[in-house]
């Protein structure tokens, strides 16, 4: 059989299942590769989020950790799968019972080959799903195979019998064989441990089945046991299974599980709780919502009380939260009153203690949601460093407690994304946010339109232009009617510096006619603001009205209002005009990440005047990937690499450099390209910048990102540093002067890493290295085994001690 | 969704199924479980608390670990 198996290049179904002994094949594999295997069972047809979980946990047992997170559709996983297959490979991929999840199975055939071994395993062939099927036929026990697993003490002509009997079924087959020599029948292997065979399995009272799951922690079977055979105790278990399926992102299932309990049971409090949540989770609750109401008029209950004011508009919910707190503190009716509150502060005092809480009596569940939630109230509120504080702190909660949310997950790192880039604390965060994008792209729409413009605003700030475009585009093409105006307002800027009129008006005239539904009372939204953007780029007036009444909105975002912040501080209005939450913001932010909300240089010095910054310098960028750019009043230009190198070594030399000097840094010890070649590059260069005769040294203030990196290193600033420097500097250059600055700051940046004990700086150097075995050593050393990234980091250890011929490291 | 509704949806997609009344087990780890509920029937009802693995209390109070209360006072 294995033979078979092992004969076929491509991925493979072994139509037989069980009877056939596929099992006991499957587990063989384990022998050849890491095996990653999954079992579907009939609940997880037609169900993505618990197919991915199948996916998710299946890797996580094979590699350990848990890197998968739960709640994702597959498709996120295998766009993993695909990155990382040199460090993952090889790896067996077997579905059992793929009948049940047909969805899955073909989604796996993508993966097969390079490394990656796919064997389905089901009952019946799959329609629809291309491979190579082994048939039931071919899978027949041979006369041999069965005498080899046969007790001694059976004669061949027994065994061979026993055989014919069975039409070479092999799990029949062992199990006759073990029957006929008086020993007790086989288990099977499977990903949930060793299983009694079909029709020979030893039978439980429910009520005692369900005292042995909920001892096991095994809540999401418990609750479908209680469901089909002790409704009453549904109403008590849901406390524990509830946040279960919420975390899995089974609340579908949860839906239809709680529908079909029979009165009086459907009615409870807790029941009603639940059938609310996973009601609105599958737009299906306005029956549930009367019954709530009607409970709700008649009894306290806190915690229904709270979860309805959650599914209120902020201004009928919070009401009924404070209600709800009234009657109860818990970490539940804290987070609806504080995240509801419309005073942020507090919100926020209210958010800290549902935190404290549920540190104290909570779930790690609540921790991360309601760290979560005051991290973004301080957002909102422009407290861009307590903002940061407890994201980052919700992170690693998550992280130490192996919270498997994979939704909430995304949702804290899109939230911790926006506030680092306002602080230009990108460093870590941008790589992950495009992975995770990446991977939800197709896969998850909902999360996919939650992290695209955080991603455009990424590529943006690091100039990938094209990128950037492409993101922003997809964020206006895929944004609900109501909400263009805000989508649209960013990328019309940004269309605006692009120079690209025609397309900004378009789209800001479009944004201005659907963007009826934003104007809340009668104020202007986002969409005005954009058209007045164009017409002020036109030569029109500032539109400082529309800026105005924006702000006027408490609920606004911090992003968008600080766009309209910035037009008001560039049309001349004083700093305390402002709301105190934008003024906070913006006094916080590096003034170079001011550019991001104005289409005019000019626009962005009066904003730092404003601000009490110094005047603009020109801004050398030597490391971003896509290559060198100038950024002076004139705008943003590409730097071809000569006249990159002639700048930052100029940048570099403040004293000034003689043609000699600058030679020497250019060619060293070469003749190559000689004196007057590098006349003509100094003269270029004045095109673009000031820069004096012999010796050569800019009369205008120009700064380069590997200076500002060097500061922020200089003040303990690592983070930072990584930020400012998104890579090597000139990669491409091989002028003496470049290389030793490269080389000096690539060391420096390296020591400072590995003495800093900071995880996240450490994995950012190592996934820029790719192959510095010492970083990702010195990355495994600081992360929790808990941590998602253990794993991974793990496998790219193993992978580099292979390469380089190492003995494998100790098991920590 | 109705009764009904929700009924005719799960059909088939059950977890566990009911034989004259009693559930097949067939998982050996579970099968083991049971046995240890039999055996101790008593205290495991009134004495010993349910496990909890996906929501366990948040035991915060480990040396150096970073609480609500050190990020509050920090940030």
């Amino acid at each position: 059989m294995l033979s078979e198996v092992r004969n076929v290049d491509g991925p493979v179904l072994l139509a037989g299942a069980e009877p056939y002994g596929t099992p006991f094949l499957i587990e063989r594999l384990a022998r050849e590769a890491t095996l990653v295997w999954m079992r579907a069972l009939p609940r997880d047809r037609n169900d993505a989020a618990a197919q991915g979980n199948l996916l998710a946990d299946a890797l996580n047992r094979a590699l350990g950790g848990s890197a998968f997170p739960s709640a994702l559709p597959a498709g996120v996983h295998l766009h993993r799968l695909q990155r990382r297959r040199s460090d993952l490979a090889p790896l067996v991929l077997a579905l059992s019972a793929a009948q049940h999840a047909p969805e899955l199975a073909a989604a796996l055939l993508s993966l097969h080959g390079d490394g990656y071994r796919v064997v389905l395993d089901a009952d019946t062939p799959l329609p629809g799903v291309d491979v190579k099927v082994l048939s039931a036929e071919l899978l027949q026990m041979t006369a041999r195979e069965a005498r080899a697993v046969a007790p001694a003490v059976l004669s061949d002509a027994a065994v061979e019998r026993i055989r014919r009997d069975c039409g070479g079924r092999a799990t029949e087959v062992i199990r006759r064989c073990l029957a006929a020599a008086d020993l007790p029948a086989p288990t099977l292997p499977s990903p949930d441990g060793r299983l009694a065979p079909p029709g020979a399995a030893p039978t439980a009272e429910p009520s005692e089945l369900l005292l042995a799951l909920r001892r096991e922690g095994r809540y999401l079977e418990a609750l479908e046991l209680a469901v089909m055979a002790a409704p009453e105790q549904v109403d008590e278990i849901l406390q524990r299974a509830g946040p279960a399926y919420q975390e899995r992102g089974l609340l579908e299932r949860l839906h239809l599980l709680l529908s079909a309990l029979p009165e009086p049971h459907r009615g409870t409090e807790r029941v009603l709780e639940w059938r609310l949540v996973a009601g609105f989770a599958v737009a299906d609750a306005s029956e549930t919502t009367e019954e709530t109401d009607r409970h709700l008029a008649m009894h306290r209950a806190p915690a229904l009380r709270a979860r309805r004011a959650g599914t209120l508009p902020a201004e009928r919910g919070f009401p009924m939260a404070e209600e709800a707190l009234s009657y109860q503190e818990d970490p539940l009716t804290l987070f609806q009153a504080g995240r509801l509150d419309p005073d942020p502060e507090s919100g926020a005092r209210r958010l800290l203690a549902a935190v404290r809480l549920a540190e104290e009596s909570g779930s790690p569940l609540e921790v991360v949601r309601n760290a979560g939630a005051l991290g973004a109230v301080y957002l909102h509120d422009g407290r861009l460093d307590e903002a940061n504080a407890w994201l980052e702190w919700a992170e690693a909660m998550q992280a130490e407690h192996g919270v498997r949310d994979g939704d909430r997950r995304l949702r804290i790192l899109n939230e911790s994304a926006s506030v680092r880039l306002l602080l230009g604390e990108t460093a870590g965060v941008a790589e992950a946010l495009r992975e995770a994008h990446a991977a939800l792209e197709g896969a998850h729409k909902t999360l996919a339109a939650v992290l695209r413009t955080t991603v455009a605003a990424f590529a943006e700030v690091a100039g990938r232009s094209d990128e950037a475009h492409a993101a922003w585009h997809a964020a206006v093409a895929k944004a609900p009617r109501h909400a263009l105006g805000h989508v649209a307002l960013p990328y019309v800027t940004f269309l605006l510096r692009e120079g690209e009129l025609e397309r900004a008006r378009a789209l800001a005239l479009k944004a201005k006619a659907l963007g009826a539904a934003e104007r809340v009372g009668g104020r202007s939204g986002p969409a005005d603001l954009a058209a007045g953007l164009v017409a002020w780029h036109q030569g029109g007036p500032p539109p400082s009205q529309a800026a105005e009444a924006m702000l006027e909105d408490p609920r606004l975002p911090l992003e968008r209002g600080l766009a309209a912040a910035c037009v008001l501080l560039a049309a001349g209005h004083a700093l305390d005009h402002l709301p105190s939450r934008m003024r906070r913001a913006l006094v916080r932010m590096p003034t170079a990440l001011l550019e991001r909300f104005l289409f005019d240089s000019r626009h962005v010095d009066r904003v730092r005047e404003a601000l009490g910054g110094p005047a603009t310098s020109a801004q050398l960028i030597v490391t971003a990937p896509t290559g060198a750019r100038l950024t002076t009043r004139d705008g943003t230009v590409p730097l071809p690499l000569r006249l990159a190198e002639v700048a930052l070594l100029l940048a570099h030399h403040p004293d000034g450099l003689s043609d000699r000097a600058l030679h020497a840094e250019m060619v060293g010890d070469g003749d190559e390209p000689g004196l007057s070649a590098l006349r003509t590059h100094v003269s270029r260069l004045r095109s673009l910048l000031g820069v004096s005769g012999t010796p050569y040294r800019f009369t205008e203030p120009v700064e380069t990102d590997l200076q500002r990196a060097g500061e922020a290193l200089a003040q303990g600033r690592l983070r930072r540093a990584l930020s400012e420097c998104a890579g090597p500097v000139l990669a491409q250059s091989e002028a003496p002067g470049v290389v030793a600055l490269r080389e000096g700051w690539d060391e420096e940046l390296r020591q400072a890493a590995l003495a800093s004990g900071d995880a996240e700086a450490i994995l950012v150097l190592a996934e820029r290295s790719e192959d510095d075995l010492a970083l990702w050593e010195a990355a495994e050393e600081m992360l929790l085994t808990s941590d998602p990234r253990a794993p991974l980091v793990r496998a790219r250890i193993r992978r580099l001690r292979r390469d380089y011929e190492l003995p494998a490291a100790p098991v920590r | 969704m109705t009764r009904e509704e929700a009924l005719r949806r799960l059909q088939g997609t059950w977890t566990f199924e009911l034989v004259a009344g009693r559930v097949p087990v067939r998982e050996v780890a579970l099968q083991r479980a049971l046995r240890e509920e039999e055996s101790a029937l008593h205290d495991a009802v009134f004495e010993r608390p349910l496990s909890g693995r996906t929501n366990a209390p948040c035991a915060a109070h480990r040396q150096g670990r970073r609480t609500a209360r050190t990020v509050a006072s920090a940030a």
